[in-house]
């Protein structure tokens, strides 16, 4: 376990690998955090059933592929394409769910909430068995899965920078949406004080509402990347839940450039693990990362000033 | 139980915490776990695993609520503390001993057949001290498992409110991971623990013979059962029993305090947060040995199915939920009727059963916060454990 441990530090190239690949799937756990992030920010709400939106979002992408296939066009999909048709969908579904449940939820007691949306995993994990099957699923996204740039002594994957790109892209629209539009204002309000927000004119239910619509876009831009960078199956939500809880709990909580840096200490530290010990260390690696930066700087890297 | 307060100002001043209902309460209670300890007598395996299964339910959805409901430590991570209780008990009914590797069946992958492994060939000796009686391996475990809710505590301590929740949640996937890697538990691709561990030991064998002297056609595998239904039910009467008592002594008026108001209480010399990390440690006890005993079992250990969240903390919070969360009777409600419905309507609505289970939670915390027997209170005021306090003013009674 040392040789191999050693093999892996003292090798430039390998520790360039690890930085490579620990940015690609730290980008893609910041775009699972994103709309965790943002809607821990504005209402205090923890949405357990993030992940499974998440993979709710990947099974649309499959069945819009599969009906391009059953209508005898080719199904092979592009993704900002089938992004187009997910992201009102969940954008509405976020927006109903906000206002018809989860607003009823929310006050001092934290147990609502957390249970409400604890039950919402479990319909969303069994409804999407039921409806799919417990099969894993793939997305034939054509030439885009498979292409790669070289960089002399290895591939990286187009579809990696594409990942890394998404994130900062949406994690820059996110930072701009909060600080210089008049719905990020109304953000920033409810967030800092909700009854005085309320005072002030602003409709706190539609704006909580319209956070969680936002939040599901996000949602829809995570689950296609991840549609088309692996397979999945109905379960596979609440590991991607806490990868994304631990990617904003190591940034800081409501710091959303903070939950990409969670995210890329979390990816490089799995990468790190799987190759210093061993694939089955992967996500024990992530897993112990998380706790002992917990453990050192229970605020994260980047606290924000007031919580 | 009439606790007189100082004769200062007031000599006539009296605090009354049971009633006569409460008394009958108890007593009934008593009497249905001396009635259940006989039902073996009967024969059936099915009747028997199914008490079994009830009481686990009702034990673990008791210890939640202990957590959730009165110490407002809302754990999503309690599967961690059943799987490790399990692989505890696993660990004390292995031996090194090349003569007995027998006990110790690694289960292929691929095919699904068992396989035997001699331990002693892997590991060192000295790491084996079973097999262990049963009995003494659950004790461990439950020690074991307070144990291990000690280093967990510094975690999850840091994280306050719904952080808490997920948090436990990392602690328990990270557990259930660390668990997976140990080789000589199965390395994560499942173990049994053979029958012949059981009848290692006089009083099963014991049982055995007791149960052929009633009808001789009694297998070893119902005196098994048995031994193990006796043990979950000795276990699950004890932590109702134990948590009755917590929550009507200082310690459940300490909690209320802390309930009402964190920061009052903690000015009236309460501890909030020593109270939480002495309630978490023991409820994390209790719960590995509820594992430990439901692990005693053919069928074999695997870290998926006996840490599963799903199993050992979801439908415990629905059956906390719909029963009725921070009272001592929701959950034996919850867990009577999730078992009836479970049991019900699985077989008639198969997987939608879950969904429904799930909608059902979101119409209970929408519309009726505190369960059923939180509708029942409200429109009756009747209650079967008092736990609230009533100062009596002479004749005059006031809820305190």
């Amino acid at each position: 376990m040392i040789d191999q441990l050693l093999s892996v530090v003292l090798d430039p190239l390998r520790l360039l690998d690890i930085l490579i690949d620990g940015i690609s799937s730290g980008a893609q756990y910041a775009l699972f955090a994103a709309g965790l992030s943002l809607i821990f920010g504005i209402m205090r709400l923890v949405n357990l059933a993030h992940g499974d939106f998440i993979i709710l979002a990947a099974y649309i992408l499959f069945a819009i592929s599969w009906v391009l296939g059953a209508l005898g066009l080719p199904p092979e999909l592009n993704p900002l394409l089938a992004l187009l048709i997910a992201a009102p969908l969940l954008f509405a579904l976020g927006y109903a769910v906000q206002r018809g449940v989860l607003n009823n939820t929310l006050g001092k007691d934290i147990l609502p909430p957390l249970l409400v949306t604890f039950a919402l995993s479990v319909i969303l994990q069994n409804g999407l068995f039921l409806i799919f099957s417990p099969d894993t699923r793939s997305i034939d996204s054509g030439a885009l899965s498979t292409a790669g740039i070289n960089i002399g002594y290895r591939q990286v994957p187009v579809l990696a920078l594409t990942t890394v790109g998404t994130a900062l892209a949406v994690i820059g629209g996110l930072q701009y949406l909060f600080f210089r539009t008049a719905l990020g204002r109304d953000f920033r309000a409810v967030s800092d004080d909700p009854e005085i927000a309320q005072l002030m004119g602003i409709n706190r239910r539609q704006v909580f509402a319209l956070s969680m619509g936002v939040a599901m876009v996000v949602v829809a831009i995570a689950g296609v990347m991840f549609g088309v960078a692996g397979s999945f199956d109905p379960y596979l939500g609440p590991s991607r839940l806490l990868s994304a809880f631990e990617a904003v709990i190591i940034g800081g909580v409501g710091s959303l450039w903070g939950t990409l840096a969670g995210g890329i200490v979390l990816g490089i530290s799995e990468q790190f693990g799987s190759r210093a010990f061993g694939e089955e260390f992967k996500q024990i690696s992530g897993h112990v990362a998380f706790l002992i930066i917990l453990l050192l700087r229970p605020r994260g890297l980047f606290p924000r000033d007031k919580d | 139980m009439t606790q007189a307060t100082k004769p200062s100002d007031h000599s006539s001043l009296q605090i009354r915490q049971n009633t006569a209902t409460g008394t009958i309460a108890l007593l009934v209670f008593l009497a249905a776990g001396v009635l259940a300890a006989c039902l073996p007598l009967l024969g059936n395996t099915l009747a028997v695993q199914w008490a079994r299964e009830f009481l686990m339910l009702l034990a673990l959805a008791s210890l939640w609520n202990l957590l959730a409901g009165y110490a407002g430590l809302v754990s999503v991570g309690q599967q961690a503390f059943v799987g490790f209780g399990a692989y505890a008990f696993l660990h004390f009914s292995l031996s090194a001993d090349k003569s007995i590797g027998q006990d110790w069946t690694q289960i292929d992958p691929i095919t699904g057949l068992g396989k035997t492994i001699t331990l002693a060939d892997s590991f060192p000796a000295w790491m084996f001290v079973g097999p262990l009686h049963p009995l003494v391996s659950v004790l461990l475990a439950m020690v074991l498992g307070g144990l291990l809710a000690v280093p967990l505590s510094w975690i999850v301590f840091r994280l306050r409110g719904p952080y808490f929740a997920i948090g436990t949640w990392v602690v328990a996937v990270v557990v259930q991971l660390v668990v997976g890697q140990l080789g000589w538990l199965g390395k994560g691709t499942g173990t049994a623990i053979s029958l012949d561990y059981a009848f290692r030991f006089g009083d099963i064998n014991a049982v055995h013979n007791a149960f052929q002297a009633i009808n001789p056609d009694t297998k070893k595998v119902f005196a098994r059962e048995a031994y193990r239904f006796w043990m979950m039910l000795a276990a699950t009467m004890l932590i109702l029993l134990g948590i009755l008592v917590v929550i009507r002594s200082r310690i459940g008026l300490a909690l209320a305090a802390i309930r009402d108001n964190e920061a009052a209480a903690s000015a009236l010399g309460v501890n909030p947060t020593r109270l939480k990390l002495l309630l978490f440690v023991a409820v994390g006890a209790a719960t590995a040995l509820v594992g430990a005993i439901g692990a005693f079992d053919e069928s074999g250990l695997l870290p998926v199915k006996n840490f599963s969240l799903l199993e050992y903390t979801a439908f415990i919070i629905f059956i906390v939920v719909i029963g009725g969360i921070g009272s001592f009777e929701g959950p034996i409600i919850g867990s009577v009727i999730y078992f009836v419905a479970d049991k019900v309507l699985t077989g008639l609505v198969g997987e939608y059963f879950y969904i429904v289970l799930g909608v059902i939670g979101i119409l209970v915390m929408l519309f009726a916060p505190k369960g059923l027997w939180g509708l029942v209170q409200e429109r009756t005021g009747f209650t079967l454990f008092p736990v609230r306090r009533h100062v009596i003013f002479g004749n005059k009674e006031q809820d305190a």
